[in-house]
Parts: structure tokens; C-alpha cells; sequence
């Protein structure tokens, strides 16, 4: 899996890219949100490894589309959204897409380690992945953090030199 | 209940029977990050300091808009 720095600035860049100022914090919790599994983390400094391996199991349906479109529909909760219905499903569009972009980031570590994203569970268990990086490799934030720093700063000297 | 939050509460009880289903498969080698998990616990921070910013970015520019609407 790659860390949420790559996650969020993979997913920020993207939305400076298309220049969408609309619905960022719903895409960017997305692209962060099917990692709510890592509580396991947690239960494994704190509790017995047995319990470790339940609670990432009982999590595991995070890491499927299926998983992240429920994911995304619940989560709408923490936002303020308007009486309109259509603030509700451009929201979770948004939190689903960027869900979705998570998927296709920890597809590209190696399917020997993280054993692929599980596109058609709970049909299948077959995991399918790009399988190009090590899992935990650090490299990925350092190219895309340099990447939104840069960013960052050209966009305010542009904003400095359009006012 | 609006609808949205009856979206919302089936969606929920069908993530949980999925969770359940899948806590019935629980198995060792379903480990995936126990054994390196300090990277990414440090990335959090970073994280979670891009994210606040944004929210505070935001919620500046709604001011901003709030105090145009009301002239």
C-alpha cells in the first residue's frame, strides 16, 4: 500500500490538473478512505496478533469497489450537505471516485505481498494488481510530495502575478 | 427519515454483513502491513496536515463568498 502522503498528493495534483475547485475534500477523503482497515494497526500494538487478523478481515471489503461504493454512500454522514439531492450523489461520486483512485494506486504494489485488489469480491477472491512496487516502498511520496510542493508554489506565484 | 439517510442505514447494514462474511475468512496470511507498518504511521501526520489546511483553505473561501452574497 502506498503511504497517504502519495495517496492524497496523487489525488491533489489530479484535481489541480483539472482545475476543480467543487467537491476537492470529498475526492480527497476518498482517496484516503478505504484505508479506515488500517485500525488493525491499532489492534495489533494494542491487542493480540488473532485479534489483528480478524480485524483486518472484517475490514478487508474496504479494498473492493463494492466495499468502497458503501463506504462512500456512509461517509457522506461527515459532510454538510444542502436539502438538495443532488448535492448527495455528486458527493458520493466524488468520495467514490477518489476511492477508486486508492484501488488503482495499491494496484501497483506487488501482487506476491499485497495478493491484488479483489475487483469482483465477493463474487471472487481473485486479486488483480500491476504489481510494480514493493509494499511500503517509500519512493512513490518521494517523487509526489517535491511534485505538490512545486505545484503549490507555482500556483502562487501565478496567483501573485494575476493580481 | 429522509432518504438519503435510508440510503445511508442499508448501506451500512450491508457493509456490515460483508465485513462479518469476510471476518469468517479470517486467516495468518491475510496479514499485509503488520510487519512494516512505521512508514506508514509517519505518513499520517502529513496527511492529516494537507487535509486540515484544505478544510481551513475552504472554509476561508466560503466565508469569503458568504460575506459577497450579503454585500
Amino acid at each position: 500500500m502506498p503511504d497517504w502522503i502519495t495517496h492524497l498528493g496523487l489525488g491533489w495534483l489530479i484535481l489541480e490538473a483539472l482545475h476543480r475547485k467543487e467537491h476537492r475534500l470529498h475526492f480527497l477523503v476518498g482517496c484516503i478512505l478505504p484505508d479506515v482497515e488500517k485500525v488493525y494497526v491499532v489492534a495489533g500494538f494494542l491487542a493480540s496478533p488473532r485479534l489483528e487478523v480478524l480485524v483486518q478481515a472484517f475490514f478487508e471489503p474496504t479494498h473492493t469497489p463494492l466495499g468502497a461504493l458503501l463506504l462512500s454512500v456512509v461517509s457522506t454522514v461527515i459532510f454538510s450537505l444542502g436539502e438538495e439531492e443532488n448535492d448527495f450523489s455528486r458527493a458520493v461520486g466524488w468520495i467514490f471516485s477518489g476511492a477508486m483512485l486508492h484501488l488503482a494506486l495499491d494496484s501497483f504494489i506487488l501482487v506476491e505481498t499485497s495478493g491484488g485488489i479483489k475487483l469482483l469480491w465477493p463474487f471472487s477472491s481473485k486479486g488483480f494488481g500491476i504489481s510494480l512496487i514493493p509494499l511500503g516502498d517509500w519512493r512513490p511520496a518521494a517523487i509526489v510530495a517535491p511534485a505538490c510542493l512545486a505545484t503549490a508554489l507555482l500556483k502562487r506565484r501565478w496567483n501573485r502575478a494575476g493580481s | 427519515m429522509k432518504k438519503r439517510n435510508a440510503i445511508r442505514l442499508s448501506c451500512l447494514a450491508t457493509m456490515l454483513i460483508l465485513c462479518i462474511y469476510s471476518a469468517q475468512g479470517a486467516k495468518q496470511s491475510d496479514i499485509e502491513y503488520v510487519h512494516q507498518p512505521m512508514w506508514f504511521v509517519l505518513s499520517v501526520p502529513g496527511a492529516a496536515y494537507l487535509l486540515l489546511s484544505l478544510v481551513r483553505s475552504d472554509e476561508l473561501a466560503i466565508g469569503r463568498k458568504g460575506r459577497c452574497r450579503t454585500g
